[in-house]
């Protein structure tokens, strides 16, 4: 009986944390204005609130998934460059962050952590935009969006950190629960 | 958390550390910055000895100076062009004969590169020159007789050098236009060392005078070779720290005449246009006329040669054949373009 | 806040003050350089431009005057290279990814070379 409570669990908790990612992309797109020295598109990238925490119970996986859905939502609502820039993007911070995240606990805390994420994750968009464009000039941005990538990595993981301790006691616990 | 005092002290002088090794970490990186950003600079360009001339200056409040040295170009080229009634070298072709100290300092350079060269290089190849007129609305490939006639009057040895007297044979032609710009560069550097200017670099014509430094660091000049067979590209980048580079190459002058190419660095022993898998030699040295003079020399002779008298004169040289071979010959600092 | 944080802060800050550090030479005789596909097909002087001009570029229209240069209009669906404005300083930087058409503003002594020999 608790196999399929928690099998249920889970599905239900993947479900709404995708939910919550595209939510949070949905809310900076539309409600955050761009930047005038950043490349139009560049946000804050809240959504990664959901990964690091994902990842932080569901490791590499649990990460991946969130990003092809974050990839996936894209491509539906805003065509294929925007799939590709999320995805480039995405996995570059996925694979930092599933490295990262072993080390979280005395030495290293959320801020670190999204800090690495926002800025591998900006990378891999440059990266991506330099190769569709097919010109190096982009990496002119480099500089900004590292600037921004500490500020908004530094934010994400600070929201991640404050909240963490209550849903390890809540949701973790749950989902950890052997039974 | 109970913070005592020596815990706060730690905090405190750890941040300092951190700070000062951040504020280490910029001012070095400014230094370095600094170090690279160039001189102020003024570029000019004018038209003269039948030639774009170019000058870029560095340092102060430059501007003065470019026009000096384009002005020196167009005064030289009265003196030594022989397409200008009365100058030197009219008046050699028409009297043979004439007195005058700076041709004689010419001549003998050029005298001796022909020596060296054996005769590859050779100052009185006006008459062959004229009668194939590459580049002009006469040229024209012309038959075995024209040309036997014009070799007879071929000959550096006949142009001969007492003092200041410079002298040739009746019926030769004299035509510095080989070397013309590279000794309008070693004027103009003669020029720019009593100037104030922190460096500068000109281009008469293509043969290239690189002359003090562009930045503090004293990052060498970057002279960037044309591809043979791309007028809008280059093929690579030489990199001097000062000294003068010409390139000869058989793309500046020629006519096609039956899929053939007829280019204007003729061969003086042969009297045809040196036929040698070679499109384009540079050569890189410390004085205008010599790069001038080698790189025609260097051509001619084909590669193998040419290195020899290239290495013979201390200086460096690149050789491009026919499939884009590049052979560096001596002391160079040459990069391939990337494409 | 702990100590694996503050050295990824550290290390962040000091590499965005090198890069910055360029930008504080600001540059002479700056060219908007036009690249479309990966290639640059136009570099144009801004001080020597008397009169603003359009330019067609892949099927984005560029804006160009002394003061700098801007996308007019473009094909592609979410105008995000228009939202850009007008570019007019050294280094920066402003593209349409779907059409692959990037702008980049260059100080003029930012070529690769200091003359040609031919």
């Amino acid at each position: 009986m608790k196999d399929r409570e928690n099998k249920a669990y889970r599905i239900a908790l993947f479900g709404i944390l995708g939910a919550l990612a595209l939510i949070l992309s949905l809310f900076e797109n539309i409600f955050l204005p761009d930047l005038p020295f950043l490349p139009a598109g560049a946000k804050p990238g809240l959504s990664n609130i959901i990964t690091m925490f994902t990842a932080s119970f569901a490791g590499l996986g649990g990460a991946i998934y969130i990003t092809l859905i974050k990839a996936f939502f894209a491509f539906i609502t805003r065509g294929t460059t925007a799939a590709l820039m999320s995805l480039s993007g995405g996995i570059l911070s996925t694979v930092a962050l599933c490295i990262m995240i072993k080390y979280e606990g005395k030495n290293l805390s959320f801020i670190g952590i999204g800090i690495v994420c926002a800025v591998m994750h900006n990378m891999g968009q440059l990266a991506c935009a330099c190769i569709i464009s097919g010109t190096a000039e982009l990496i002119n941005y480099g500089k900004y969006l590292l600037v921004f990538a500490l500020v908004s990595g530094a934010l994400t993981g600070l929201i991640l950190n404050v909240v963490m301790p209550r849903l390890r006691q809540t949701v973790i616990n749950h989902i950890l629960q052997k039974h | 958390m109970l913070k005592n005092d020596n815990t706060k002290k730690k905090v405190i002088l750890q941040s300092l550390l951190v700070a000062a090794l951040i504020t280490a970490i910029i001012a070095v990186y400014f230094l370095y910055s600094s170090s690279k950003a160039e001189y102020d600079s003024v570029n000019k360009s004018a038209i003269a000895m039948g030639t774009i001339v170019t000058a870029k200056t560095y340092g102060e409040n430059t501007g003065p100076e470019n026009e000096i040295i384009i002005n020196s170009v167009k005064q030289l080229d009265e003196l030594i062009s022989w397409r200008q009634e009365g100058s030197l070298v009219d008046r050699l072709n028409k009297t043979n004969f004439v007195n005058s100290s700076s041709l004689a300092d010419i001549v003998n350079v050029c005298n001796k590169v022909s020596k060296d060269s054996g005769g590859a290089f050779d100052l009185t190849v006006g008459s062959l020159s004229n009668l194939w007129a590459i580049g002009t609305e006469n040229e024209k490939l012309p038959n075995d007789d024209e040309i036997a006639n014009a070799l007879k009057k071929v000959g550096y040895k006949s142009l001969k050098v007492n003092g200041a007297e410079v002298s040739c044979k009746k019926g030769q032609f004299i035509d510095l236009g080989a070397v013309g710009k590279g000794y309008a560069c070693d004027m103009i550097k003669t020029y720019l060392e009593d100037s104030e200017l922190k460096g500068a670099v000109v281009s008469v014509g293509g043969s290239i005078l690189a002359y003090g430094k562009r930045n503090k660091a004293g990052d060498k000049w970057r002279i960037a070779v044309r591809d043979p067979r791309d007028e809008k590209s280059y093929i690579g980048t030489v990199k001097i720290n000062e000294g003068f580079v010409s390139t000869s190459g058989d793309y500046e002058k020629y006519f096609e005449k039956d899929g053939k190419r007829y280019h204007h660095l003729l061969d003086p022993r042969t009297g045809y246009p040196a036929q040698n898998g070679l499109i384009s030699v540079t050569v890189v040295c410390d004085s205008g006329i010599l790069s001038d003079a080698l790189s025609t020399a260097c051509f001619v002779l084909g590669k193998e040669k040419g290195a020899e008298l290239a290495e013979k004169y201390g200086a460096g040289a690149i050789f491009i054949d026919e499939n884009k071979n590049i052979t560096t010959v001596g002391d160079v600092d040459f990069e391939r373009a990337s494409k | 806040m702990k100590k694996g944080d503050a050295l990824i802060i550290v290390l962040c800050a000091v590499l965005c003050l090198c890069l910055f550090a360029s930008s504080f030479f600001p540059g002479k005789n700056l060219i908007a350089e036009i690249y479309s596909d990966g290639v640059l097909v136009a570099a144009k002087a801004l001080s020597e431009i008397e009169e603003e001009y359009t330019l067609s570029v892949s099927g984005c229209e560029l804006e160009l005057s002394k003061n700098g240069i801007s996308f007019l209009s473009s094909t592609c669906k979410d105008k995000l290279c228009i939202k850009y404005g007008v570019l007019s300083k050294k280094g920066e930087t402003m593209a349409c990814i779907p059409n692959r058409v990037v702008v980049s503003i260059k100080s003029g002594k930012d070529k690769n070379f200091d003359a040609v020999a031919y």
